[in-house]
């Protein structure tokens, strides 16, 4: 193949994570190349789609039509019995976006900023020189070739074969990981077109719960995630729900995703000699909602800072590029591991205690309870307990 | 005791999400695209791959 051997970085995946790295190193004058092993950036998606307002903002994105399809202003929780918890702003908190336009929105952003980007081409191995890796082996249509780089990049998704093959174990722990399934559906009914809807019922979705992501006002992905061990597929658990729901169950389905999250098996090794992790490979994802696109993206431009500033150094070790370990941690890290505990308390949760919930709070609360950290969480709480006796026996059963 | 066995796998079925690659501990499933390959020699039978699989193509 007819590309330069010697890169700077060289990134593995073209998924969020790894477009970000390759546009925040190219930013900062790098020399970097990404390799795809998929012949689309973009496709096939795996994911449902949203992406709150507040990464937009952080990350300095523009929501632009091409990608951000359509507006979200908040968020209605279902309870098992149908009882609904709407929490809505009066602006926009978020958008549903194609990820088949903005994984290529990126691209182009990448490869104007000076990024190389080559898809269909698999990464099958890392290259090693004693204990420091070196560069890549990949295939491009049958070729097979090797590239040397100071640094590798594994932005290579929830397989994360790169990181494994390099020598960190990355393998996803069937507890910390939940199986979804979604279909892209045209021609339904649904309420609130302008809400994500989350349903939450242990016979519909164990330890998760399933979801509608408006793209119109009769358009929506609509999908479940579960925990990953369940013996029942979430394909089944979608299914299953559907039959329940005349506005969606006489809809079309076109588009079928699969995929596995992983939520909450954070690592405390994300780096090797010559090695970064980033994004759903290093499992950078938020455990309770699963939502990991601008958690990877911001995981990216922390990785790019200490990647510049070991070429800078010429220092392409563990040691020096595990700061990245640390400084993600106390940018993101540690909060998603406080909301990994928050998750384990929900996880307890029967359907009729999940009533007695959402029959005593309201859509502020809610916000507090997610927003918060368990102090201010259990403050909320305990508000609402003197009002409701009924709390008080559920704050017994699982705070204890 | 049920005796151990490898995965079957049921290509009809699979949506090649590469959630079975997630989850195995060893490394003996492969993606390619629209195919999946199961190394023999180094599957363990300890059937992660099954539990993950949001579709049932692996049993």
């Amino acid at each position: 193949m007819n590309l330069e051997k010697e890169w700077d970085v060289i990134v593995v995946g073209g998924g969020p994570a790894g477009l970000r790295t390759a546009i925040k190193c190219a930013e900062k004058k790098l020399k970097v190349l990404l390799l795809e092993k998929d012949q689309e950036l973009g496709s096939p998606v795996r994911c449902g789609e949203g992406l709150g307002i507040g990464w937009f903002n952080r990350l300095g994105i523009k929501p632009k039509p091409e990608f951000a399809v359509h507006p979200i202003n908040g968020a209605v929780l279902y309870a098992p019995s149908g009882k609904e918890l709407v929490v809505r702003f009066d602006k926009i908190s978020g958008y549903i976006i194609e990820r088949r336009m903005f994984e290529k929105f990126l691209a182009r952003e990448a490869a104007s900023k000076g990024a190389r980007i080559i898809a269909k081409t698999t990464v099958t191995d890392v290259i090693k020189e004693g204990e420091q890796i070196i560069g890549v082996k990949a295939v491009h249509a049958g070729e097979e070739f090797e590239l040397k780089s100071k640094i590798v990049v594994a932005a290579d998704g929830v397989e994360s074969v790169i990181s494994r093959k390099a020598g960190l174990n990355t393998t996803n722990n069937l507890y910390h990981v939940d199986s979804g399934f979604q279909y892209e559906m045209a021609g339904i009914d649904f309420k609130h077109p302008d809400l994500i809807s989350l349903y939450f019922s242990n016979k519909y979705a164990r330890r998760g719960y399933l979801w509608i992501f408006p793209k119109g006002k009769d358009y929506a992905n609509v999908g479940v995630g579960i925990l990953g061990s369940d013996e029942k597929t979430a394909k089944k658990y979608l299914d299953d729900w559907l039959e329940t729901q005349p506005g969606l169950k006489k809809g079309s389905k076109i588009v079928v995703n699969a995929g596995c999250i992983p939520v909450g098996g954070f690592l405390e090794k994300m780096t090797l000699n010559g090695l970064i992790i980033v994004g759903d490979a290093a499992h950078q994802v938020n455990p309770i909602h699963g939502g990991g696109m601008g958690i990877a993206m911001e995981a990216a431009d922390v990785a790019s800072e200490i990647i510049a500033e070991a070429i800078e150094k010429k220092d392409f070790s563990d040691k020096f590029l595990s700061k990245y370990t640390s400084r993600w941690y106390e940018k993101r890290g540690n909060k998603l591991k406080d909301i990994l505990k928050k998750r384990k308390m929900l996880e307890e949760v029967s359907d009729k205690d999940f009533e007695v919930l959402v029959n005593s709070l309201n859509g502020e609360d809610v916000l507090k309870i997610a927003h918060g950290d368990l102090i201010d969480s259990a403050k909320t709480i305990t508000k609402k307990l003197i009002k409701n006796p009924k709390l008080v026996t559920l704050m017994v059963k699982y705070l204890k | 005791m049920e005796e151990k066995r490898f995965p079957e796998f049921k290509s009809d079925l699979c949506a090649y999400c590469g959630a079975c690659v997630a989850v195995c501990p060893v490394l003996a499933l492969d993606l390619k695209e629209t195919k999946l390959f199961l190394d023999k020699n180094k599957c363990i039978k300890c059937m992660s791959c099954t539990k993950i699989c949001p579709v049932g193509a692996l049993k």
